[in-house]
């Protein structure tokens, strides 16, 4: 393989233009449309499934079926609440492992019955608790990844707000990958990365710097396909005109999937991950 | 030092000497933003301001151009500027900042730069500064990366072996340790081999950004290979086995072992008590409380793992008839695999026991 010089100059160069910060807190404006609002205005039908089969349902995770442009197609998002009850019942997007389970359920129903499926992607991460934790919140990650990879239907993901650490990578894994405009996606969330390596989350600004999430960085490093444009200023500005825009993509995206034969579909996912990173030898 | 009537309005012309506090060092109460190189507010300890400048800065809180407080943690006075624009436009204190701007940078630099030594617990790495902290860990470890892998023998079977090593940063997983954990796997699949991986990490690598998330996806694409050729996977979790590793390759063996104690959980526990405020038993996220919550299949000691190892690759492997490995505690392999674990300095072939070794 090569040896690009581009990702160490990235990791080195510091400070900037001051756009990362900027982008954390566009891509989490609270008035930006969450996966519900997209999925009511691009469906002609949609049916919310509910529960893991194991131990409960996470409302952090919203899974189901829609018809999506004339055929049926699985969806399975994180769901973040817009006033305080509902962010308290959503727990602020953060997944628990049932909500990966159920998602999980979901693919293989799809890859079951032949239905592509679609995961709209805005977390900051999976919860951190530890009822999580002891309900085993990395395998549900780890597992919920290794179905994607192995589904024989088509797959795209889409960034529509935050893309933070595992919880958002767990439906993540996919064919083709979209961000919108003004989204992030990002190893962990910016007070995640400074309470860990400076023990302090008043440095945020830094480490946004630092990790730069944007969709333009993300597109350059081939973690990202495609950028989906959005409404001028931001989806929050016009949720109808973002919802067009998003559904013309991802319909774009499963139409072009569809050409491809499933085994070869799926050997190209997997290609696809198995390419990320840049190294020297 | 002059005298103040706190009716009349301040006048700097009447103040004797306007000079006489620049030579005391720069401006407590401000400081030079790193990023944009302009003058920015501080909030100064009453204690770093000479004594002798002290009536001074109390004139200049009379005339509300700085503001007093208590800080709530120490209980000290402390004083800031009462508004940004000061800064700006104060051309004296201006032209004492340009003439420090350099000397405050540096101040803070290296204030920030302890600060972030003693929170990493004083890792010698961290005081390695405009050099690069990868080069460091490579000269303090003798490693290349955290990873170490290759083919191995254990118990008479030929294994592709991936081996972690939390001594280098942490064990984090960069694009390094995600190629070689796919190498891993594409040599077991190859040489139709079982896979099996040592675990050692605090997560994904930060420093390498969202590429450092996707190895995550990289290496569960390398279990996908291996279980696609239909070939045995064992993970062991050493201590500790968490963050973006626990959520990837590591939790996908066919059978997980975890070694005893070993912190094994997605979020660390400082995190989860600093995050949510729940109580945090005392038992959290350790291979105890993980294999009660059903999340691995067996708890074994180091010096048993390696023969636990060699059983399940045998019986993985099917049908093959399983010749125990022996029984005499043979101590040089433990020792062998001890340093695999820890601090891992020579190449893999060295560390693994001798065929006919014991």
């Amino acid at each position: 393989m090569t040896a690009p010089e581009r990702p160490r100059r990235f990791l080195r160069r510091r400070g900037g233009d001051g756009d990362a910060w900027h982008a954390v807190e566009l891509a989490r404006h609270q008035d930006r449309p969450y996966t519900l609002d997209y999925l009511a205005r691009f469906c002609d039908d949609f049916v919310e499934l509910h529960g893991d089969r194991a131990e409960g349902d996470d409302p952090a995770i919203v899974a189901g079926l829609g018809s999506f442009r004339g055929q049926t197609v699985a969806f399975v998002g994180h769901q973040k609440g817009r006033d305080l009850k509902q962010r308290a019942y959503r727990n602020f997007g953060m997944p628990r492992p049932e909500g990966y389970r159920k998602a999980m359920r979901v693919f293989e129903l799809a890859g079951r019955l032949g239905f592509p499926v679609v995961t709209l992607i805005d977390t900051p991460g999976a919860y951190p608790g530890v009822g999580a934790e002891q309900r085993g919140q990395s395998g549900a990650i780890a597992r919920s990844q290794l179905l994607m990879m192995g589904l024989n239907v088509p797959v795209v993901a889409c960034v529509i707000g935050e893309g933070s650490s595992g919880g958002a990578l767990a439906i993540g894994v996919a064919d083709r990958v979209l961000m919108q405009q003004h989204t992030i996606y990002t190893v962990i969330s910016p007070e995640g990365c400074a309470a860990i390596l400076w023990k302090d989350a008043g440095e945020a600004k830094r480490a946004a710097t630092a990790l730069r999430p944007t969709a333009p960085a993300c597109l350059a490093l081939g973690v990202i396909d495609q950028i989906v444009p959005e409404p001028g200023g931001g989806a929050h500005r016009d949720h109808a005109k973002a919802a067009d825009m998003l559904g013309d993509a991802l319909a774009a995206e499963l139409e072009f999937l569809d050409t491809l034969p499933p085994l070869e579909r799926r050997r190209l996912r997997r290609q696809k991950f198995e390419r990320m990173g840049a190294f020297i030898e | 030092m002059m005298q103040h009537d706190p009716d009349q309005p301040f006048d700097a012309a009447k103040v004797d000497d306007p000079y006489r506090v620049a030579p005391l060092g720069p401006p407590a109460p401000s400081c030079i933003d790193p990023e944009t190189g302009l003058p920015r507010r501080r909030v100064a300890r009453l204690s770093e301001i000479p004594v002798e400048a002290r009536p001074l800065i109390l004139l200049f809180v009379d005339q509300r151009l700085l503001a007093t407080d208590v800080a709530r943690d120490t209980g000290e006075q402390t004083i800031e500027p009462t508004h940004e624009a000061l800064l700006r436009q104060w051309s004296l204190l201006q032209s004492w900042l340009a003439d420090d701007a350099g000397l405050l940078t540096m101040m803070d630099e290296i204030k920030r730069a302890s600060r972030d030594w003693i929170a990493n617990d004083k890792v010698t790495a961290w005081l390695i500064h405009g050099a690069d902290r990868l080069e460091a860990a490579e000269r303090s470890t003798g490693l290349r990366d955290a990873m170490l892998a290759g083919q191995a023998e254990i118990g008479e079977m030929p294994i592709s072996l991936a081996v972690m090593d939390f001594t280098f940063l942490g064990g984090s997983m960069g694009a390094v340790v995600g190629e070689k954990f796919y190498r891993a796997a594409e040599l077991a699949v190859d040489r139709r081999m079982p896979l099996v991986s040592v675990a050692a990490s605090g997560g994904a690598r930060m420093q390498e950004g969202v590429l450092a998330l996707m190895q995550m996806a990289k290496t569960v694409a390398a279990v996908d290979e291996v279980r696609e050729a239909a070939l045995p996977f064992v993970s062991v979790l050493a201590h500790p086995t968490t963050g973006g590793v626990a959520a990837s390759f590591a939790a996908l063996g066919d059978v997980v072992i975890a070694e005893p104690g070993a912190l094994l959980s997605f979020s660390g526990p400082r995190v989860v008590r600093q995050t949510t405020r729940e109580d945090v038993p005392d038992d959290f996220g350790l291979a105890e409380s993980n294999f009660r919550h059903g999340h691995i299949d067996l708890i074994v000691p180091r010096p048993e793992l390696r023969d636990m190892v060699a059983r399940l690759a045998w019986l993985l492997a099917g049908g093959n008839p399983y010749r125990r490995p022996t029984l005499i505690p043979d101590l040089g392999a433990q020792r062998a695999m001890g340093r695999i674990l820890g601090g891992a300095r020579r190449r893999i072939t060295d560390m693994l026991p001798d065929r006919d070794g014991a």
